[in-house]
């Protein structure tokens, strides 16, 4: 038992690793495009680098996001003196 | 007869690249093993998870070639290559705008020597048993990300039709593993000298470019063709993704280091955290 979570551990550290927003923001955008593609929203000439442009865009988005707020958590609780975290 | 042109010798360098880094960590941990607790359990771990990672291969390999639709195969490798990748270029541009410390194998080869030298020794058929588990679990840990980057490129490349992909795959991963271990017994210390930073960022940039390629061109397996799509201009695309990936890299880069510099000055108490 133990075994088989290490393992699935070491997957999860693997592929999500310590920022699961990007697996998760990933994992929205190609929900995304699939409904689309199914429901043939977007003319087919355009949807490859319609696509690639979005999933770049949103993943840029989410690395500094993801940064800018963990470092301005970061300044919080060194300026409050509290360093538990 | 394997097939050695353009392409082949592009994607053996990409997976020299990126197995090569894993190379370095797993053989910082192996030689802080070797020194602190002998080279009998370093090298008995290392072959163990060695042989782990064969079967690994072996059996994921075949599974996903035989038994998986070419289109839908396309898309995972490309979901798993984006994410991965993703994950490695958001490091290195944590690291270049001085957001996160820089990789470095002394410290870790330090730290590891330290852990080591004050661990109980208990002995197994032989083989001290604390060497042992660190070194199987460092080289597997190292060699699971290889394993990963040589399955999902060669598969990538088999299924855009290059002969030999898979070998080509695993040859740029060997000679990675053959240069790593060459150069660790000539220098007998941790690679520190080894650009590890830069190659991270490399790296990453070729990951998430491929993975944004295949993954796009996979998702056409839920539509209503159930065929992959195409991109325009083809392999010319790719280079784009590339250079779009370099270009919001050190926008981000540029955005995150005046961040750390204007809230550095005002608090340098954060900085310092920052880098420990």
């Amino acid at each position: 038992m133990n075994l088989i979570k290490d393992f699935l551990g070491l997957l999860y550290d693997l592929v999500i690793g310590d920022c699961w927003q990007i697996a998760a923001g990933a994992a929205a955008v190609l929900g995304l495009g699939i409904g689309l593609l199914k429901a043939g929203a977007v003319p087919a000439a355009f949807f490859s680098s319609a696509l690639g442009l979005v999933i770049m865009i949103v993943a840029a988005l989410i690395i500094y996001l993801e940064a800018r707020i963990n470092y301005a958590r970061l300044a919080r609780r060194i300026g409050t003196g509290d360093n538990a975290g | 007869m394997v097939a050695v042109n353009a392409d082949a010798i592009g994607l053996m360098t990409a997976v020299f690249l990126a197995s090569g880094v894993e190379f370095v960590e797993a053989f910082t941990i192996v030689l802080a093993m070797g020194v602190a607790r002998g080279w009998r359990c370093a090298l008995a771990g290392t072959g163990a998870a060695l042989v782990t990672l064969a079967i690994l291969t072996l059996a994921l390999g075949v599974t996903l070639q035989n038994y998986i639709n070419a289109s839908l195969l396309q898309f995972i490798i490309g979901t798993l290559l984006l994410v991965f990748g993703l994950q490695w270029l958001r490091k290195a541009v944590l690291r270049s705008s001085g957001l996160k410390s820089l990789h470095d194998e002394d410290r870790i080869f330090a730290d590891e020597l330290a852990l080591a030298k004050s661990a109980r020794h208990e002995q197994r058929w032989g083989i001290d048993g604390f060497g042992f588990v660190v070194s199987f679990k460092g080289v597997l840990l190292e060699g699971l990300e290889v394993v990963f980057i040589v399955i999902t490129f060669g598969l990538g490349a088999a299924h855009r039709g290059m002969l030999d992909a898979m070998w080509n795959a695993s040859v740029g991963a060997m000679v990675a593993a053959a240069v790593v271990v060459a150069a660790g017994i000539v220098v007998r210390r941790p690679l520190a000298m080894v650009p590890e930073n830069l190659m991270k960022y490399v790296v990453g940039l070729l990951l998430s470019s491929f993975g944004v390629f295949w993954v796009v061109e996979g998702i056409g397996f839920f539509g209503p063709t159930g065929e992959s799509l195409e991109w325009p201009g083809e392999l010319m695309s790719l280079g784009a993704i590339l250079v779009g990936w370099i270009v919001i890299t050190r926008v981000i880069i540029y955005a995150l280091r005046n961040l750390q510099r204007q809230l550095a000055e005002a608090r340098p108490a954060v900085a310092q955290e920052v880098h420990q």
